[in-house]
């Protein structure tokens, strides 16, 4: 009987070692071996700053926008199996793509949600890319080596827009119709742009064609590109040694050890806490030997931390997407134009700019903005190098006083386009006319 | 760390919640709670829920029809008395014991429209923004036979509303001015063949109603009748049915006629009851008269009151002062003697009908008696155009171009004398302005005059205007002062045209014809079309009061004075003006 | 405080933690299932594009007694038994699905040439099973309706109305 019990537990070690290889106590080499025998846990160290793990830090908008990206690729995977990306109209005149909203809507279960989710985690997703964008220019921490991750990023946002923008036009509504028309006549202001938007369209217009290329565009290629473009830039986020910080962080406040779960020290090394897994390694990888005292375990307080923001974030877009339906207008309509046509919200800003000047704003400001942008960290090195008195590489400090100037400078510039879209899209009534929201009209009816 | 996991459970729970919110709103819909109180009523087990989906199957495609989800009770007798979504749905063909649209077969929005996917009542209904084809409630759904069945080889059983609307549209002059297909052909107005195709039914409601609703240059009177709620649905209804696109070929068409297609009467001898009937658009011999033109125009009765419509000018009095030629070519080409009339061209009638119109018009004989004061006068004759106040704003004067003079610019009465008397006695050519002289007597013409001097010189101080006469060419006495002296010699078109184009075009226009860029912001009276060859060819547009006009403006208009001009370059402009209505148009 | 009290105290500190961080997996566990569940439910027709599968049959378009009435489009036959009793066979062949021909003794199919007497049950060929008998129900309106989906024995009968 006991040879049995013994059997068994050998047995039942032999298929948990198989699938975990670690045990879960409380000793550092366990947390050690948790996070890199795991392969959704490795792309994070082992060993982490502190200051990591505090809200102030990053306020998880970067993880946010990872975890949208997450939400969007399954909420989309689910929709394509209800979706055809096809113009074609039935005897009731309605184009397939179109009816299969409409199907989503009515007699699919839980597509309305499933709809609602994806819609609102697309528009969301833009909004967090601008936002992480925010504070990762306002803490510095574009600088200190990640100054090409940040270009990546950069990258990464456009991506985010055109995913964004390629999707508004699957619903084949006269909102996506007009609004993606709208945005492709801005392009064709651009020098090259009409070669790009008869690539994108593959038509003269927006049509079948240019259904079937966004289609292909928003759940195929982008996607893989965008898979792609992330890994690489979590990869330069360890690489570049975890989150910006400080250079001495000596000053700030820690976190008790009780904080982040307890270790038990088996070590042969009772007083000091080294960090020794990567010592061959050189130039600013993980720090060795450097802080100790402010290095802690991932797990489990990183990886709760992550879950919490993920269910937080999750109960916050489920609420929105129960309570608030994704737009459909009528069937897309080529020969009845909206009035106002009005591109996706965050080309709002620039339609706003082309409605003053045609190529000035369409073209040569929006390209300024993003070249502007990208390559700001590379200004700033630009500057460090050829002038003895520009010195602002302050990385993981909000708000640091010696970067007062840039930091307004980029504020501002979030300011005028937060407002030019709003502008846009409460101020604009028919015929892109000046007209507030809160003034009621009276509209002729039709369609 | 226990912090941490206290805030997780308490999100997990939310999200728990969140998720349960979801599921309610899946599982929980409008047609579950219909279908469920169905059959209650029904006094029967509730089976569950189900989606009722028809697949209609046409031409092409299928239909996806799910109406019946909520309307479950549509195609069930024993429901007749249920509220709705659940009641039956009402017969459709009268008399017939088995109704020969089957639900089950055809669905609901073949005939109803709405969104026929949709299963939230708001969103079924097309009520959304942008919902190509709103639902068609009730007798609207008449609109829709004409999808399957072939409407023009009778009148369809059930139908009366639609076949209502057919006869309005003859009779209320609409196919003067709009075509559809088969019943009329006339380029004046957007053709309808397809209305219904285009256009929603609340649409064409409201652009009957008010023809400015959706555009604001529509030159589409607002007739009298659009009160009356049930002509308007009718004729709505009508259009609404006007569809190209249909579900059936038309040799697939069920046919399900019960009588034949009320007929277009066919006059071949005209008489003046036959007039009648196209005027009043009545009933001619039990068929329709394809007429109306009381619609627009109105008539007076031997008591004196007018009756008809307030578009047009009144046509009591037409026959005796224009004559019957002259009717009948503005009939069938109005902007044959008045070059801007908007009256529809009505060129398909025969000659026996214009005969009969024109039959009918001359028995009108209403007269005023000889010693009537120039205060009844006016009321009667003249007040529908130029208005109770004299100002040129009477009821129907928007529909006149050019627009009624108005009295009520004095320095205009009290400047051309001649020319008023003119003006009544023989009319204004090329304008609404008819001849009275057959109507009125010289005294009578008199008092009406002394009437409205009275009513707009009192108060205000006398008003000479200046003497000008046309200067003679090549006389020695009468030298041009602008041009140092020089010679006055004939009016040079082609420098008339320069200066035209220079001085004159931002109201006059660059044809001339008085609809310049300025035009439409001017004050009463508009600028004068001056290619109006009926008006610029009568004996009191003469020369001189081109002239004159140019020269010194006109009193009491917008058209100012044009002193710097020479007189050699009046004379010029006079040559090209002359030019454009003389010759043929080049 | 003792050693003792310490390591009590920080037992009952971690069987806390524990317990919390249970409970809240437990729960998006549970609503982690759901959404699989309703996932399920999204995928799953509830509604058929192409031929249903119940339709509905007026009475008055039912055959005399001892007739029969084919619905080719439905793959089904109607017969009726008596005045108040009919039932309705399905007429695809239960072995590789083609549809039978009726024939004067019963049902032959054209694929592989199984047999079937006029009740459905097998008489030759590689057919395994009775033709399928289904199930007719009245509904409000005056109408049957017969659902294609489901198996009966043979000789199931069911009443008008």
């Amino acid at each position: 009987m006991n040879e049995l019990i013994q059997q068994a537990k050998d047995f039942g070690n032999r298929l948990y070692y198989s699938i975990f290889r670690h045990r879960f106590d409380n000793t550092g080499l366990t947390k050690s071996k948790i996070m890199f025998s795991n392969v959704l846990l490795h792309i994070q160290p082992v060993k982490i700053h502190k200051r990591s793990v505090k809200f102030k830090t990053t306020m998880g908008l970067g993880l946010i926008t990872f975890y949208l990206f997450l939400i969007l690729s399954v909420t989309g995977v689910v929709l394509m199996f209800h979706y055809v990306p096809s113009t074609a109209l039935g005897p009731d005149g309605l184009p397939d793509a179109y009816s299969r909203m409409l199907n989503l809507r009515s007699n699919v279960f839980w597509g309305g949600f499933l709809r609602n989710m994806h819609r609102w985690a697309a528009h969301g997703m833009v909004a967090f890319v601008a936002l992480h964008m925010l504070r990762v220019y306002l803490s510095g921490a574009h600088r200190g080596g990640r100054e090409f991750n940040w270009v990546i990023g950069c990258i990464l946002g456009l991506l985010t827009v055109f995913l964004s923008y390629t999707g508004y036009l699957l619903p084949w509504d006269q909102l996506a119709f007009w609004g993606v028309k709208v945005g492709t006549e801005i392009a064709k202001l651009a020098p090259g742009g009409a070669l790009i938007r008869g690539i994108l369209l593959g038509d003269g217009d927006v049509g079948s064609e240019a259904l079937i290329r966004f289609y292909v565009l928003h759940v195929a290629v982008l996607p893989a590109v965008m898979g792609f473009l992330i890994a690489i830039h979590f990869f330069r986020i360890r690489k570049d040694g975890g989150l910006a910080r400080p250079a001495d962080t000596s000053g700030e406040k820690e976190i008790p050890d009780e904080e982040f779960g307890t270790v038990k020290n088996n070590s042969v090394f009772k007083t000091a806490r080294s960090y020794k897994l990567v010592e061959i390694v050189k130039g600013n990888e993980p720090k060795v030997n450097e802080e100790v005292d402010q290095m802690m375990f991932a797990w489990p307080k990183l990886i709760i931390r992550e879950v919490l923001v993920f269910v937080g974030f999750m109960v916050v877009l489920s609420l929105v997407s129960v309570l608030f339906d994704a737009p459909l207008e009528g069937p897309a309509d080529p020969n009845h134009p909206t009035n106002p046509a009005k591109a996706p919200w965050y080309f709002l800003g620039l339609q706003e700019l082309t409605s003053y000047d045609g190529f000035i704003g369409g073209v040569v400001l929006p390209g300024i903005m993003a070249g502007g942008v990208m390559f700001l960290p590379y200004i700033e090195i630009f500057m460090e190098s050829f002038t003895k008195t520009y010195r602002k590489n302050l990385p993981g400090v909000w708000f640091a006083k010696e970067r007062n100037l840039e930091n307004a400078l980029f504020i501002t510039l979030y300011l005028v386009m937060l407002s030019l879209i709003i502008i846009g899209v409460y101020f604009r009534g028919a015929n892109w006319a000046i007209e507030y929201p809160w003034v009621q009209h009276v509209t002729g009816g039709g369609h | 760390m226990i912090k941490d996991y206290r805030i997780l459970l308490i999100l997990s729970v939310a999200g728990f919640v969140v998720f349960g919110m979801s599921m309610k709103k899946a599982l929980h819909q409008d047609y579950t709670g219909h279908q469920k109180a169905y059959y209650e009523l029904l006094g029967e087990e509730f089976p569950g829920t189900e989606i009722k989906q028809v697949n209609v199957p046409t031409s092409s495609v299928d239909m996806i029809d799910r109406c019946q989800t909520c309307h479950i009770g549509a195609s069930n007798p024993d429901a007749a008395g249920f509220p709705q979504p659940l009641t039956a749905h009402p017969p459709i063909v009268p008399g017939m014991e088995k109704d020969p649209h089957d639900f089950n077969q055809i669905g609901c929005s073949v005939c109803h429209d709405g969104n026929m996917r949709a299963l939230e009542k708001h969103d079924a209904h097309g009520e959304f923004h942008g919902w190509i084809k709103p639902m068609l409630v009730g007798k609207m759904a008449q609109a829709s036979c004409s999808r399957c069945h072939a409407m023009e080889g009778g009148s369809l059983a059930g139908a009366e509303l639609y076949e209502k609307g057919r006869e309005l549209f003859l009779e209320k002059a609409c196919w003067g001015c709009h075509t559809i297909a088969g019943i009329s052909s006339s380029s004046q107005a957007p053709e309808l063949s397809n209305a219904g195709g285009k256009f929603n039914y609340d649409y064409l409601v409201e652009s009957i109603m008010v023809p400015k609703a959706n555009d604001k240059n529509s030159k589409m009177p607002q007739f009298d009748w659009v009160h009356d709620e049930e002509t308007v649905a009718a004729l709505a209804t009508f259009l609404k049915g006007q569809q190209k696109k249909r579900l059936r070929t038309e040799d697939s068409a069920p046919i399900g006629y019960i009588k034949p297609k009320s007929e277009i009467a066919s006059i071949s001898e005209p008489s003046v009851a036959a007039g009648r009937s196209l005027f009043a658009g009545a009933p001619f011999e039990g068929s329709i008269a394809r007429g109306g033109c009381v619609n627009c125009h109105s008539i007076r009765n031997s008591d004196g009151d007018p009756a008809g419509g307030s578009i047009g000018p009144e046509l009591t009095w037409s026959i005796r002062s224009r004559g019957r030629t002259y009717v009948k070519e503005h009939i069938t080409n109005s902007r044959s003697h008045v070059a801007d009339s908007i009256m529809p061209t009505f060129k398909d009638y025969n000659d026996a009908e214009l005969e009969s119109l024109v039959s009918y018009l001359s028995t009108l004989d209403f007269k005023l008696d000889t010693k009537t004061e120039g205060h009844k006068l006016y009321d009667t004759y003249c007040v529908s155009c130029h208005g109770d106040e004299l100002d040129g704003e009477g009821k129907i004067a928007t529909m006149l171009d050019p627009l009624p003079r108005d009295f009520s610019k004095y320095q205009f009465v009290a400047s051309y004398d001649d020319r008023f008397k003119d003006s009544i006695r023989d009319g204004v050519k090329g304008t609404a302005m008819p001849s009275w002289k057959e109507i009125m007597t010289d005294a009578q013409i008199e008092s009406l005059i002394d009437f409205i001097k009275q009513k707009t010189l009192t108060g205000h101080d006398s008003f000479t205007r200046m003497e000008v006469t046309l200067p003679k060419i090549g006389d020695p006495e009468r030298l041009d002062y602008k041009k140092k002296g020089k010679l006055l010699k004939m009016g040079d078109v082609e420098h008339g045209t320069e200066t035209f184009q220079k001085f004159c075009t931002s109201c006059h226009g660059k044809l001339a014809n008085g609809k310049g860029p300025n035009a439409y912001d001017l004050q009463h009276p508009l600028p004068r079309n001056l290619i109006n060859k009926e008006f610029m060819n009568q004996a009191s547009v003469s020369d001189e009061r081109l002239f004159e006009s140019i020269l010194l403006g006109v009193a009491g208009t917008p058209m100012p004075a044009h002193d710097h001009l020479s007189d050699q370059t009046i004379l010029d402009i006079i040559a090209y003006i002359r030019a454009n209505t003389t010759e043929e148009a080049k | 405080m003792s050693e003792k009290e310490k390591e009590k105290e920080k037992d009952g500190a971690s069987r806390r933690e524990l317990l919390t961080l249970g409970s809240a997996f437990a729960v998006m566990g549970v609503a982690a299932a759901g959404a699989g569940g309703a996932l399920f439910k999204y995928m799953f027709p509830v509604v058929s594009y192409g031929t249903p599968q119940k339709f509905l049959v007026p009475v008055g378009d039912l055959p005399d007694v001892g007739d029969e009435l084919i619905f080719e489009d439905m793959k089904v036959v109607v017969r009726r038994q008596t005045e108040d009793t009919i039932a309705a066979i399905s007429l695809v062949c239960t072995h590789l699905g083609c549809t039978v021909n009726r024939v004067e003794t019963g049902f032959l199919c054209p694929c592989h040439g199984s047999q079937y007497d006029s009740d459905g049950l097998v008489v030759g060929g590689p057919a395994p099973k009775t033709l399928r008998w289904l199930t007719v129900k009245p509904v409000p309106g005056g109408q049957l309706e017969i659902d294609t989906s489901e198996q009966l024995p043979e000789g199931s009968y069911f009443p008008i109305a």
